[in-house]
C-alpha cells in the first residue's frame, strides 16, 4: 500500500538526508529523533532513503567502464603536443 | 573512493601517464554520467588532463590530487552544459525544477538493499533517474553518492557553500527514492497479480 507525505512532514525531508549521513547538527537531530518516535511516515522516509543510499553506493560506484579505443593514447600526444610548444 | 596522495610539482612524464591510466577510467564514467555524451565526455576528459598537466606547478598537495582533478573535470563539464543551454543554472540558488514533488510515495520495501543492488535491472532504473536529475543536482549526487566525496570536499570541488551541497543532495537523493519507490511499487503488485 502507498500514502502520500503530509506537508507538515516535507520540513523534515532536508534533515532526514542530513541525518543519514550523520551530518545533522546535535539541536536538530534531537528535535528529528523527537518527531520520528510519533510519526511512521519519516520513519518510513528515513527507512526507504538510507536504503536508496546503499543501493546506490553498491550498483553504481564500481561499475567498470572501458575507456573508447585509444583515447588514453590521444590525451597522451595532447600533451606531449603542448609540452612541446 | 579516489585515493591518491601527495603533490606532483616534479611530476615526470612517467608520473604523468600513470596519473592518466589510474585516474582516466573513473573521470570518463563520471564525465559521461553529467554529460550524457560520449563524444562530449571524451572531450572533456582530454581538456582535463591538459589542463591538469599546464597546472601542474600550481597543485601543491594542499588538496588530495583525486579532489584537485575532479575539480577540473567537473568544471570543464559544467562550462560545457553552459554552453548548450543558454539559460545558465546555478549551483548555489535552488531553482524551480529542484524543489520537492508535490506527491512522495511511501511504500515499505521488502528488500535487502545490497542484494537490490546487484541486479542489472535496478541500475538501469537508477542510471535512468540520474539522468533526468537537473544539472545541478546530478553534479552534485554524483560527486557525493557516487564518487565519494564528503560534504566538504564536494563543496571545495564546485565552488560552493556546505548548506547548498546538503540541500541539492537531499533533493537529487529524494528523486533516486521516488524511482526506486515506483520500481519497487511495480514488482509488488506482478507479485501479487503472479500469485492470484
Amino acid at each position: 500500500m502507498s500514502r502520500s507525505m503530509s506537508s507538515a512532514c516535507r520540513q523534515w525531508l532536508d534533515p532526514i538526508s542530513q541525518y543519514v549521513d550523520g551530518e545533522l547538527e546535535e539541536e536538530l537531530c534531537e528535535a528529528l529523533e523527537a518527531h520520528l518516535q510519533h510519526c511512521p511516515d519519516c520513519r518510513l522516509y528515513l527507512d526507504t532513503l538510507a536504503k536508496t543510499v546503499r543501493i546506490v553506493r553498491a550498483s553504481l560506484r564500481e561499475v567498470p567502464i572501458e575507456l573508447p579505443s585509444d583515447l588514453q593514447e590521444r590525451i597522451l600526444r595532447r600533451v606531449r603536443e603542448a609540452k612541446s610548444k | 573512493m579516489p585515493g591518491q596522495e601527495g603533490g606532483m610539482a616534479a611530476a615526470d612524464d612517467q608520473t604523468f601517464v600513470a596519473v592518466i591510466q589510474e585516474y582516466a577510467p573513473r573521470l570518463y564514467r563520471h564525465l559521461l554520467r553529467l554529460l550524457q555524451d560520449p563524444q562530449d565526455a571524451e572531450d572533456a576528459l582530454q581538456e582535463t588532463f591538459l589542463k591538469a598537466y599546464q597546472h601542474l606547478g600550481d597543485f601543491r598537495g594542499q588538496a588530495r590530487l583525486s579532489t584537485w582533478l575532479y575539480r577540473i573535470a567537473t568544471n570543464e563539464a559544467l562550462m560545457q552544459l553552459r554552453r548548450k543551454n543558454p539559460t545558465i543554472f546555478s549551483l548555489e540558488a535552488l531553482q524551480g525544477d529542484d524543489a520537492y514533488p508535490d506527491e512522495i510515495l511511501l511504500n515499505q520495501w521488502q528488500i535487502l538493499p545490497e542484494q537490490a543492488a546487484l541486479s542489472a535491472e535496478m541500475r538501469q532504473v537508477l542510471e535512468r533517474a540520474v539522468q533526468r536529475l537537473s544539472p545541478a543536482l546530478r553534479v552534485v549526487f554524483l560527486l557525493r553518492d557516487v564518487e565519494g566525496f564528503s560534504t566538504r570536499e564536494t563543496a571545495e570541488i564546485l565552488g560552493i557553500s556546505s548548506d547548498a551541497v546538503k540541500t541539492r543532495l537531499s533533493r537529487a537523493r529524494l528523486r533516486l527514492r521516488e524511482a526506486l519507490a515506483r520500481y519497487f511499487q511495480g514488482s509488488a503488485s506482478q507479485r501479487s497479480e503472479a500469485a492470484l
